[in-house]
């Protein structure tokens, strides 16, 4: 891994060691193998991007009030067919192991530093 | 040699992974920024004048609180409001204490950016904090 971020040098170590064994652990590896099968996977693949732009669809169509049994039809149709689908499934509940986690680890540091880990390293200012 | 088929995936155990954590987190508290921020913590927790500041701020956006729900905050409260803010950020303590905790703050970004990178799931998005608390 490089030193990309220029942290110092013993906190770049650790977080190395920490990052190695999270990836060696179950959870991530679980995890990593499912979402790159789904990946590979085209069917499954497309399947959730049409899921997830007919329900950007059907939100703009609620917000105007434009909503059909078409549309409500069209949106259970694919829930259900990404229900069954085996990879979208292994892959949604890897990462929601991956996420429980990921919360224990934030859990254990934000003890020992007496902080919010994960609060502190949101990526965004209001 | 391992076969194939005892091959088995390296996997961390508990032990393992808790040493990391706490690896990593006595270097995080041992860092530069870390450092800086309780100095700037205490400092600004042993300045009356800027706590003094800041009640005065909070009490006064209590009782303005509705009004800025409904949009319908007057003019001269909401500049009485941004008085009051920069009275308070004018201090030399608070100024520091934003410093100190944005700097620390930068800090933590940065690692769990590397987490995230190298894991393929984002640290912080996973573990439910968002810019507002």
């Amino acid at each position: 891994m490089e030193d990309i971020y220029k942290l110092p040098t013993a906190l770049n170590q650790s977080l190395k060691n920490l990052i190695q064994s999270l990836t060696q652990s179950y959870e991530l590896q679980n995890y990593l193998n499912a979402k790159h099968e789904y990946e590979a996977d085209t069917t499954s693949f497309q399947l959730l991007q049409q899921l997830t732009a007919a329900q950007s669809e059907l939100m703009q169509k609620q917000y105007d009030s434009q909503i059909s049994r078409d549309d409500l039809k069209k949106i259970r149709d694919l829930q259900q067919r990404a229900k069954n689908n085996e990879k979208i499934n292994a892959y949604s509940l890897s990462q929601q192991n991956a996420i429980t986690f990921f919360r224990e680890i934030n859990d254990q540091i934000s003890q020992l530093i007496g902080m919010n880990f994960a609060k502190l390293a949101k990526n965004s200012k209001c | 040699m391992l076969k194939e088929e005892n091959q088995e995936m390296i996997i961390s155990n508990h032990n393992d992974i808790n040493n990391a954590i706490l690896g990593f987190s006595k270097e995080l508290v041992n860092s530069l920024p870390y450092q800086k921020f309780e100095i700037a913590k205490k400092r600004f927790g042993n300045d009356m004048a800027a706590q003094t500041a800041l009640q005065e701020y909070q009490s006064r956006a209590r009782e303005f609180q509705l009004a800025q729900r409904l949009n319908t905050l007057s003019p001269e409260d909401q500049q009485e409001l941004n008085r009051l803010w920069m009275a308070f950020q004018s201090h030399d303590s608070v100024i520091e204490y934003f410093n100190a905790q944005e700097e620390f703050q930068a800090l933590c970004r940065t690692c769990a950016q590397i987490i995230s990178d190298t894991c393929e799931l984002d640290f912080a998005t996973a573990c439910g904090a968002s810019c507002c608390g």
